[in-house]
């Protein structure tokens, strides 16, 4: 018997570990272990053994049930190894077939850069203002200090509903709405659309956009406006970004300032996007005309200011290389899916 | 404005580069827009004489010539006909650069190489007018189509750009609105005195002493300025026994620098002083004024006058005129009249140099339609001063010209302040503007140079402000003159402090913001189209000749019909890009614009109000759409929405519909939904299966409900009951749900439809519809009774109300 219990030990760890398949092994397992298996056929026998010979043949049938146990137990491990290579390599795909992808749509370029930009003076402490684009031909030029005769003003320039009424040619007279019997101090943004007389060409609409920025309280001073849009500009173009302020003339700043930032293509060393110049114009700026401000009920002997405003279309073109502007109103979805 | 650097130089030193020059006039605020130099293709064109000329063996039309060039003789081949032994000619010698016409704005040069014209050598080349870069306008003594035989006074070997005077370079600035004293020689280099730190050679014209100290004698001339109002200031002088003759050749070399053609001496003496002193001036042939009298009074309605470019005009009473005793003899400050201009007759002539109204001008300038360099200057209003000065140097000009003779007295009518202001100088105020720490010492000689001094009042300072600096009035024009000669680079930069304030955005322009996220990851993308539209756009959207969307705010000066009305609608502009799209063969568009329309109110006011339209096409139909609808106004806690059958003209009937927020106050209409109407697909030219939305932002923002509530999750789990209901085919499958919701009570939680279906075993003119409920209680475990008695009693209400039943 005990020969036979080794025999059994023997042919079944021979066997097991021939098997392929988690059934092939539960085949072995139920042919020696299942109740009708080969070692419980011998085992049933034990009844035929003495007193003597029982308990050593049983402590032996135990450990060799035990052995092929651990035995299909080893090789169920390897097996569940194997078989989950094999399921791998079965379930294998193509990784560079193309995506499925759920698509998104893409914000209008404009919106982009006037998002971005509003982003920077929101985390500055700003407020957002907005103001009627239909406005009063008083708030977009009178009330901002542009002379009678100023050219602005032509029915060539300004596109009017009647002589008193107009589409704003610039943001700043949402500066006149906001300073209005308003307490200082003031930091606003105004971004919108403007309108001006301009046929439609490569560099040119007659509907863009702007960004107009104001900051009025005691001892605001045209360092603080340079330091302003320095900062800015180094969020806007880069960290190296520097800026260059010129003298320039506007009605409703003074000391008025043409400004250029360094250019953000070459950083200065001069190519085709600044005209190898190492600059490029992006704004206009400069401090509150105290004309303006006492219109609007604040004293200019107690407070100053300063003033900006920023072409959106022009800074999207120019950040982004575009080369027509035409392309900004077409709504080409090959043009904005760019973006 | 161009200005040339050689003319410049009489009034102040400039030792730098152009390039130099530029940046830093640029930087003091006179900006350059650019530099040329004048000639600097030509290279290596010489003074030559034409010794003989015999005729070329192998050729009919070819000359060879020997020309004298001082140091040598060269052999010069040419086919021009016009030289004469004893010639002065420019010759370009073997390796010159003649000028090879004009691109882009610029002259080209062309090479000049020595070789051999049918076997004989030719080492150079004489050259035209053309090619070196001139005009008959230039030289009017040369022939235009032959060999330019020099007139001036010259030696051999000379350079030609020095003998025509084309070593110059030409500075072009752009001038701002408010410094209309710079639009002249000596205002640029006033400019540049106090940009580069020299000083400024004013010229004080020298004339006859019978001239000044003397009025013109009443019988000769008399003056009446009858609107004072419009001409502040009249001068005149007169210069008799005139020579018309071209100018001397320096003097057309600075005209054409400047871009002002040459006449004749007496023209160009106008123009010479207008460009040198900035004061236009005008010339009249004396013997045409009548009655020998100059008025100054407004056109009476109905006169006319004929300008010097032979072009009629009508005048009104608001225009200015100059006239003699009867008529119109020009249009003050704009041009002259052809029938008192100066002819090569002329032998007496009358000098004006008058300041006119900036508005007048600008008005009969404008009306008329003549913008003239005159006029121009007019425009941006001159200062009266300088009238007096430039008669004199126009006089001091004939004289030297000896174009003719400056005859006894002056006429000066004078109404104009022209003395210097004083106004207060608080350099403490200029500091705090600018951020910067200067003395009042330190201000005051940064801005000397300007002519600008400072002086003492008790314990005040004063600023005193020449005449020619009008747009000098507040401490905030002292800040600006001083920050710019300062140097605005030099200002240090600072960060501004205060008071906190909130900051961020408002509700309202998150909400913006919102919408236009939630479309694009809904998988739109944002269109911008113009605001203004042509009327005919509500024609392409079907609209009824009565439709109030019809009224719309109307621009006066539109760029075209196009563009001409404020659009009280978004769809057909969106619908257009969509089109435009279709036809650049996109598969799939899904566009969206989130802007305003503009709404006339009744009260004459007008309202700007934000709308969402979103066109699709291809991978898009109505339920996509209503999908998208619902989803965006889920982001907004509109939970409550209702889509009800509902015409519109622009879309399809029986595939469009209202769209509704519903809550138990009250029915809110949102916008619209639908498949555009096929005769509009066809009229802009879009595919028939294009879909499209149309809300009202306003709407939204005002039915948003304030704040989410929060319910608490389920303790229970919920059971489902689906149901088939068989109903009349036209019986909107939405009804019915509706129904079982509210007869459902608190336990039915939500409705779903989940199958719609006819044909075999659905009765002809019935449909059955599928619901999926669920339902859920918060005290219990819900039992299959206690959901069986709900359908139960959803089904007999759905039978009372829509006498449908449940599907065997």
């Amino acid at each position: 018997m005990r020969d036979k219990l080794e025999e059994i030990l023997k042919i079944a760890v021979d066997e097991i570990v021939k098997t392929n398949s988690a059934d092939e092994l539960e085949q072995s397992r139920v042919k020696y272990l299942g109740k009708k298996g080969e070692l419980t056929a011998i085992l049933r026998g034990m009844g035929a053994l003495t007193a003597e010979e029982r308990p050593v043949i049983g402590q032996l049938a135990n450990s060799v049930r035990e052995e092929i146990e651990a035995k299909i137990a080893e090789r169920r491990e390897y097996i569940g190894k194997i078989e989950q290579e094999r399921a791998f390599e079965r379930d294998k795909i193509d990784v560079t077939l193309p995506s499925k992808r759920h698509k998104l749509g893409k914000l209008h370029p404009i919106t982009q850069t006037i998002y971005e930009a509003r982003q920077i003076f929101l985390d500055m402490g700003f407020t957002v203002v907005e103001g009627p684009e239909i406005e009063l031909a008083y708030n977009n030029f009178d009330a901002l200090n542009a002379p009678k005769d100023h050219p602005s003003r032509d029915m060539t320039d300004t596109f009017y509903i009647n002589p008193e009424l107009l589409l704003r040619t610039q943001t700043s007279p949402v500066q006149i709405r906001a300073m209005r019997g308003k307490q200082s101090p003031i930091r606003i943004i105004s971004p919108g659309r403007v309108y001006r007389c301009d046929g439609v060409d490569a560099t040119h609409s007659p509907m863009f956009h702007q960004l107009e920025g104001l900051v009025v309280d005691k001892n605001i001073t045209m360092g603080d406006l340079k330091g302003t849009l320095d900062m800015v500009a180094q969020k806007m173009f880069g960290a190296g970004t520097k800026t260059r302020f010129r003298p320039h003339n506007f009605p409703f700043t003074e000391p008025s300032a043409e400004v250029d930032v360094s250019c953000f293509a070459c950083g200065g060393s001069g190519c085709r996007l600044c005209k190898g110049e190492g600059w490029i114009e992006i704004l206009g700026a400069g401090m509150v005309h105290p004309n303006v401000l006492d219109g609007c009920g604040i004293d200019s002997s107690v407070y100053s200011g300063f003033a900006f405003g920023v072409g959106m279309d022009r800074v999207t073109i120019l950040k982004n290389s575009i080369d027509d502007m035409r392309l900004l109103f077409e709504n080409d979805l090959r043009f904005l899916s760019q973006f | 404005m161009k200005v040339s650097i050689n003319w410049l130089k009489d009034y102040v030193d400039v030792n730098c580069t152009a390039r130099e020059y530029s940046e830093q006039m640029t930087h003091t605020g006179t900006k350059v827009e650019g530099y040329t130099f004048l000639g600097d293709v030509l290279q290596n064109i010489f003074v030559g004489r034409v010794l003989e000329i015999e005729k070329h063996k192998d050729s009919d039309h070819l000359n060879i010539c020997k020309v004298d060039m001082g140091d040598r003789v060269l052999q010069i081949v040419t086919g021009a006909q016009n030289v004469v032994p004893g010639s002065l000619v420019p010759v370009a010698i073997d390796g010159a650069v003649v000028a090879g016409g004009i691109a882009n704005g610029k002259t080209v040069g062309k090479k000049i190489k020595s070789g051999k014209l049918r076997g004989e050598v030719s080492e150079g080349m004489l050259c035209s007018l053309e090619e070196l870069g001139l005009t008959i306008n230039d030289f009017s003594y040369a022939e235009e189509d032959g060999i330019f035989l020099l007139q001036e006074d010259c030696k051999l070997g000379d350079n030609i750009k020095d003998v025509c005077m084309l070593d110059d370079t030409v500075i072009e600035f752009e001038l701002t609105f408010n410094r209309p004293d710079c639009l002249s020689v000596i205002g640029i280099a006033r400019e540049t005195a106090a940009t580069l730190g020299e000083s400024l050679r004013l010229h004080t014209p020298a004339v006859p002493d019978q001239v000044t100290g003397k009025i013109i004698a009443p019988e000769i001339l008399s003056v009446e300025v009858q609107d004072e109002d419009l001409c502040p200031r009249y001068s005149a002088a007169m210069v008799k026994n005139v020579k018309i003759a071209p100018s001397p050749l320096w003097l057309r070399a600075r005209l054409r620098a400047m871009g002002v053609r040459s006449i004749n001496n007496i023209v160009d003496i106008t123009n010479y002083v207008m460009l040198e002193y900035g004061q236009p001036m005008h010339a009249f042939d004396y013997s045409y004024i009548g009655s020998k009298r100059i008025v100054v009074r407004r056109a009476r309605q109905g006169e006319s006058i004929t300008t010097l470019d032979s072009v009629p005009h009508e005048l009104t009473a608001d225009m200015l005129v100059i006239a003699d005793g009867e008529k119109p003899i020009a249009l003050a400050g704009i041009m002259g009249g052809e029938n008192s201009e100066i002819l090569d007759t002329t032998a007496t002539v009358v000098f004006e140099s008058a300041n006119f109204n900036r508005s007048n001008v600008r008005h009969t300038a404008n009306a008329l339609g003549v913008r003239t360099e005159s006029s121009g200057r007019f425009e941006k209003g001159l200062p009266a001063v300088n009238t007096m000065p430039a008669l004199l140097r126009a006089v001091e000009l004939v004289e030297m010209l000896g174009a003719g003779e400056a005859c006894e007295g002056l006429i000066d009518i004078n109404n104009a302040d022209i003395g210097k202001r004083k106004i207060a100088f608080d350099y403490k105020r200029v500091n705090a503007l600018l951020g910067t720490e200067l003395t009042a010492e330190e201000m005051a000689t940064l801005m000397l140079p300007l002519e600008m001094t400072v002086e003492k009042d008790g314990d005040k300072l004063l600023l005193v402000v020449p005449p020619f600096r009008g747009d000098i009035e507040k401490t905030a024009d002292i800040a600006e003159e001083v920050a710019r000669l300062y140097g605005y680079d030099k200002i240090k930069t600072s960060k501004f402090y205060g008071e906190a304030i909130p900051g961020g955005l408002t509700d309202r322009q998150k909400f913006d913001t919102k919408i236009n996220n939630t479309m694009v990851s809904l998988g739109y993308t944002e269109a911008y189209t113009y605001s203004f539209i042509s009327p005919k756009y509500y024609d392409l959207l079907r609209l009824t000749a009565d439709d109030k969307r019809r009224n719309s705010i109307k621009l006066i000066n539109p760029l075209g019909e196009d563009t001409s009305i404020m659009r009280t609608t978004a769809v057909a502009s969106l619908l257009k890009t969509v089109a435009y799209n279709y036809s650049h063969r996109a598969e799939d568009v899904k566009l969206f614009e989130h802007s305003l329309v503009y709404i006339p109110n009744e009260d004459g006011s007008h309202s700007e109000n934000k709308v969402l339209v979103a066109v699709g096409y291809g991978d898009c139909d109505f339920f996509e759409m209503k999908g998208v609808c619902e989803e965006l106004l889920a982001q907004f806690n509109i939970n409550n929405v209702e889509v009800m059958a509902e015409n519109e003209s622009y879309l399809q009937p029986g595939r469009s519909a209202g769209i509704y927020s519903v809550t138990r106050s009250n029915t809110t209409k949102l916008g619209m939904i639908g498949q555009v109407h096929p005769e509009c697909a066809k009229e802009i030219g879009l595919p028939l299966n294009t879909y499209m939305i149309e809300l009202d932002c306003e709407s939204i923002y005002t039915n948003m409900p304030e704040r989410k509530q929060y319910t608490s999750l389920p303790v229970y789990p919920s059971i489902s009951r689906d149901i088939a209901i068989v109903c009349d085919v036209d019986t909107p499958a939405g009804d019915i749900a509706k129904v079982i919701k509210e007869s459902g009570g608190k336990q039915l939680i939500s409705v779903e439809i989940f199958d719609v279906y006819q044909g075999k075993g659905v009765p002809e003119g019935k449909k059955s519809v599928a619901y999926s409920m669920v339902l859920l209680s918060i005290e219990k475990t819900m039992s299959d009774e206690d959901a069986d008695a709900v359908v139960k009693k959803v089904l007999k209400r759905v039978k009372d109300k829509f006498g449908a039943k449940l599907r065997s």
